[in-house]
């Protein structure tokens, strides 16, 4: 499911900052953030980690 | 014991002598004398005998002293002699005799003048006269000095030194030292969520400003929130390559820096001249708000 998104050096791209780069981290990392997170969790301001989750995962967030 | 108790001296002819009477020897003794003379102690006020030293004779000997002792200040100590003054007639002698010396020519106020003033003037008015011309020279300050003297030298170089002051001509200097350039990666507030990555897209380029093993100073600050969060900066290089352009000299992140805290500053020495940064929040859960990237290297 994050073939497309990823890179050739194995990051997965979660998002592309016009001007500034790019916003990678490991499939390991997405896992962790889906065993840690629900749909109902409720985090920070300017945490996207949730965002990010249903980008790749659209049916469970 | 008195004297009345001791014998007089006698003479050849047993008849008494001319004589005295010693009352510490306690006898008489004859008189004798020179010169028509027969001998005398002579007794002062004081009752004592004169004598050379302490109870002198009423003639005014101490002040001749005093005057003596103050003309023998006067003369030096060991006085000219015949033989020291020959001694002086030999070592002038030998002077006379080195080689260039001139005792009259050396000696001679017109050759003293000459050599001040060149020997086309002969009189002391003409010394005089370039003394005055010379003073003239220097001066007192002038609003237009003769051209090419030391006066109006010293005014061209006054007025270049207020133009310079003024900025109306300014000096050309040339400075040497490092120039440290700064380079924005990033000024736009970003949000780094827990355990990734930012890639930065700007490359700093090193090889233009002529960095040469130089190291690379950096800041990061924070954006917006202040907590103390850990994060990992790495490094990729790249190189140009005649064929393919450029690319990705390792696919892997090299770490330069590991830190924690909400503004962040390293130096790290780069490898190679062209390189990107990345800056990863090693935090496992909560979010790194970034505000700038700027990398400082000097030529």
């Amino acid at each position: 499911m994050f073939d497309e998104f990823k890179r050739d050096d194995g990051m997965v791209i979660l998002e592309e900052m016009p001007g500034v780069g790019e916003l990678v981290t490991d499939e390991t990392t997405i896992l962790n953030w889906k065993a840690n997170i629900t749909k109902d969790t409720i985090l920070e301001d300017g945490d996207k980690r949730k965002e990010y989750l249903k980008k790749f995962y659209p049916d469970e967030y | 014991m008195p004297g009345n108790t001791k014998q007089l001296k006698k003479d050849v002819d047993q008849k008494p002598a001319p004589q005295y009477f010693d009352p510490v020897l306690d006898e008489y003794g004859y008189l004798y004398g020179s010169n028509g003379a027969a001998r005398h102690v002579i007794y002062g006020a004081d009752g004592e005998p004169i004598s050379t030293t302490g109870n002198k004779l009423a003639v005014r000997a101490t002040e001749m002293e005093t005057i003596l002792t103050q003309i023998l200040a006067k003369i030096i100590a060991t006085p000219a002699t015949e033989a020291k003054q020959d001694s002086v007639i030999t070592a002038l002698g030998t002077l006379l005799t080195k080689t260039g010396f001139d005792a009259k020519a050396d000696l001679a106020l017109s050759a003293l003048r000459d050599a001040l003033r060149g020997t086309g003037n002969k009189t002391l008015t003409d010394l005089a006269t370039a003394q005055a011309a010379l003073a003239a020279a220097i001066g007192e300050a002038a609003a237009a000095p003769t051209a090419n003297t030391i006066l109006a030298r010293l005014k061209s170089l006054e007025d270049k030194i207020d133009a310079i002051t003024s900025g109306a001509t300014p000096a050309t200097a040339q400075l040497t030292g490092r120039k440290v350039i700064p380079i924005s990666l990033l000024s736009t507030s970003t949000s780094i969520s827990a355990g990734t990555i930012l890639d930065l897209d700007t490359l700093v380029d090193l090889s233009n400003i002529g960095n040469n093993g130089h190291g690379v100073s950096v800041f990061i600050g924070y954006g917006g929130n202040d907590n103390q969060l850990p994060i990992e900066v790495y490094v990729k290089y790249y190189f140009q390559a005649h064929s393919i352009g450029l690319r990705d000299r390792s696919n892997t992140y090299t770490t330069v820096y590991t830190g924690e805290g909400a503004a962040h500053f390293f130096s790290f020495v780069p490898v190679y001249p062209k390189f990107k940064l990345s800056i990863k929040n090693t935090h496992p859960s909560v979010f790194y708000h970034i505000g700038s990237v700027i990398v400082q290297s000097g030529l």
